[in-house]
């Protein structure tokens, strides 16, 4: 892991949204809280945890939908924190594949001209070379024959194969980077191995670093390489997929994991532990350790102070007193 | 036996044709047992409870079948009846989406209440005493009746709509796709209250969801859907451990296991258009083992050894 080439580096970036309050006032919605992360070339780095725990915020920021309020971010040694009007060519190298294929595709477009547009838009190709690029994508996402979708409008679609449009939409410009949101989230249970397995296939051949974003853990198992778990704004586990998920160490994402059934009839005879509660705001977090109040283990320092990001087993960190 | 439906149908009628929602669908029920329906969105899950709850969209074109209840014929009775015996009082339903559909700008207590104010004549505060009692049960401080809906977190908004299916003691509830919204944490807490509720009450449901790994937390027994029939109905012992019906089989290897190693597969292409399904076997445009008889004829409902049914060639 350690010798793969590093794609994009997050160092301590936070982002917020400033909500106006009154008149005078804003309150600010602490989405990510200072996260530090690593996507290699050619790996997976699923970002795991529930709604609200700024999984989408962090993606955004990461492909530069939003400018964080602190801390950098460097993309092929570059440092894109920043930047504002000199974008195209991170554009073009970092795409962003959105959960719901139902919205993020206009309705009026043909897929033709939603696989062209991004291609014009980075003046890439002739009008023949244009066809044959995204010829070449439908065929990767397995929309073949594509003459027979490119004249298709997305309501003439699954939900499945609305979904691989839009990763094509994303391929087209040959990405360095993809930020996959929740990619599977709102397609049948049956089909969402097919996704996955398109997105690692083309990754694996075209070396791309993805960052996947999911609230099933489940499916990290099968298709990434390293898992970071996010609560309320801030990493809370990081580490190896295998050694994650063999040896969970925070709280959180035990629970995260006891919560998930597989498909054993004899699930019906017992409880599952549950954590308590919700996740609260990200406008007032909690003090000390953000997972305090609904944690089973939460001593009085915990309350207090933040336990620092360690590391517990090679390569495996976890921010949590437990393991100090 | 608490119900019993047999060779249900329920067709739509669209620009585009009829739609075979649900296409001679046949299952029981005993008391205190708890139903799983699976499948595939589009399969008809949806629409076989709305015809239990006799609550049909205006386009319907064939309703059809047998559904007899506490050894009643119900499909026999008059709207009249049916609303004043049957709908809520024994058979109640959380709605797909449900929680979202609460009235902003009601009480939720009230909401609870209102039911029992309409069908069983109770004075508005005797019902708002007794839907603190359910809030009790249900898991919410009782003191949340006078909240409003958007004082309420997504988990708390599922455990009101409980609550009002279960206000007027039915025997049946049923419960479309009750968590599907809600993040797998909170999904877990409503599991651990259908599991207690099952228990404490010793109520019959019906669970509706696409997650057949979902299923196994609260069912006796599954019926795998596909293209508005039932494929393959058994315990979930059988279905979960030893599916038959190569849909079912395919369905089960398609979960992500978190705690075995089974690389998950998946179904090749798409459920098909209930307006025109394929002849023979629904299944066979999909199916591994699909021959030409099965292009041609559809496959009866197969009774196994082990009691479970299994409508499939490959065992006929
Ligand atoms: N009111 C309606 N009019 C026309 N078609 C409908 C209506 N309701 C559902 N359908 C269609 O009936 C089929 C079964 O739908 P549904 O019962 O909602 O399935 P599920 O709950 O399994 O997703 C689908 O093809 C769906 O599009
Ligand atoms: S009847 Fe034929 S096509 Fe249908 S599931 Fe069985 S083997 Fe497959
Ligand atoms: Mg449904």
């Amino acid at each position: 892991m350690k010798t793969m080439e590093v794609l994009i580096e997050l160092k301590n970036v936070k982002t917020y949204y400033f909500i106006p309050k009154g008149l005078f006032k804003t309150i600010a919605v602490r989405a990510v809280d200072g996260v530090s992360l690593t996507v290699h070339r050619g790996e997976t780095v699923a970002i795991v945890g529930e709604s609200g725990s700024g999984k989408t915020t962090l993606g955004k920021t990461a492909v530069r939908l939003l400018e964080p309020i602190a801390g950098k971010i460097i993309f092929e040694g570059k440092d894109i924190t920043h930047l504002k009007g000199d974008m195209l060519w991170f554009r073009r190298k970092a795409q962003m594949i959105f959960q719901d294929p139902f919205t993020s595709l206009n309705p009026y477009m043909t897929i033709r001209q939603i696989l062209e547009e991004p291609l014009i838009i980075h003046k890439i190709g002739d009008p023949s070379e244009r066809e044959e690029i995204i010829a070449k994508a439908l065929t990767e996402v397995k929309l073949s024959p594509p003459e027979e979708f490119l004249s298709k409008y997305p309501h003439m679609l699954s939900g499945g194969q609305r979904q691989k449009v839009g990763i094509a939409r994303a391929l087209v410009l040959r990405p360095d980077f993809i930020v996959a949101d929740e990619p599977v989230s709102m397609i049948d249970a049956s089909s969402r191995a097919e996704i996955l397995y398109l997105l690692r296939n083309i990754q694996r051949e075209y070396k791309m670093g993805i960052m996947y974003i999911t609230h099933d853990i489940a499916t990290t198992k099968y298709f990434s390489d390293n898992i970071a778990v996010m609560y309320l704004g801030k990493i809370v586990e990081f580490g190896p997929t295998s050694k994650v998920l063999k040896n969970p160490l925070h709280p959180y994402t035990r629970a995260l994991m006891e919560a998930v059934p597989d498909p054993d009839p004899s699930n019906r005879f017992k409880e599952r532990k549950v954590i308590p509660g919700e996740p609260p705001s990200p406008i007032n977090p909690p003090s000390g350790c953000r997972f305090h109040p609904r944690c089973p283990y939460a001593t009085e320092r915990c309350k207090k102070e933040e336990p620092k990001f360690v590391e517990v087993e090679p390569d495996h960190y976890v921010a949590c007193y437990l393991y100090e | 036996m608490l119900l019993e439906v047999s060779n249900l149908r329920l067709y739509y009628r669209t620009i585009r044709g009829l739609v075979h929602a649900v296409d001679g669908v046949s299952f029981d029920l005993d008391k205190g047992e708890t139903l799983g329906l699976v499948g595939e969105s589009g399969c008809g899950k949806s629409s076989t409870a709305l015809a239990l709850m006799r609550l049909l969209p205006k386009n319907v074109a064939v309703f059809k079948g047998k559904i007899i209840l506490d050894s009643e014929d119900i499909t026999s009775l008059s709207e009249e009846e049916f609303r004043a015996r049957i709908r809520w009082k024994k058979i109640s339903m959380v709605f797909q989406g449900a929680m979202n559909s609460l009235n902003p700008v009601l009480k939720v207590g009230f909401q609870v209440a209102e039911p029992m104010i309409i069908h069983l004549n109770m004075d508005k505060d005797e019902a708002l005493k007794r839907a603190r009692e359910l809030f009790k049960m249900v898991g919410l401080s009782p003191d949340f009746v006078n909240r409003y809906p958007h004082e309420l977190s997504g988990g708390m908004k599922q455990r009101v709509v409980i609550a009002m299916a279960l206000a007027l003691n039915p025997e049946l509830i049923i419960l479309d796709e009750p968590t599907s919204a809600l993040d797998v944490s909170i999904q877990a807490q409503i599991m651990n209250l259908l599991k207690r509720l099952k228990k404490k009450l010793g109520i019959s449901m019906i669970f509706i969801t696409h997650d057949i790994a979902l299923a196994s937390d609260l069912c006796d027994r599954i019926a795998v859907m596909y293209a508005g029939n039932i494929v393959e109905l058994g315990t979930a012992e059988q279905v979960l451990l030893d599916p038959k019906h190569p849909y079912a089989q395919k369905l089960i290897a398609s979960v992500p296991r978190l705690r075995e190693d089974r690389v998950p597969e998946f179904i090749p292409g798409a459920p098909p258009d209930l307006v025109n399904p394929p002849s023979g076997c629904r299944f066979h445009p999909r199916c591994p083992y699909a021959t030409e008889r099965c292009k041609k004829e559809e496959p009866p409902l197969i009774s196994l050894e082990d009691g479970r049914i299994v409508k499939c060639w490959l065992y006929g």
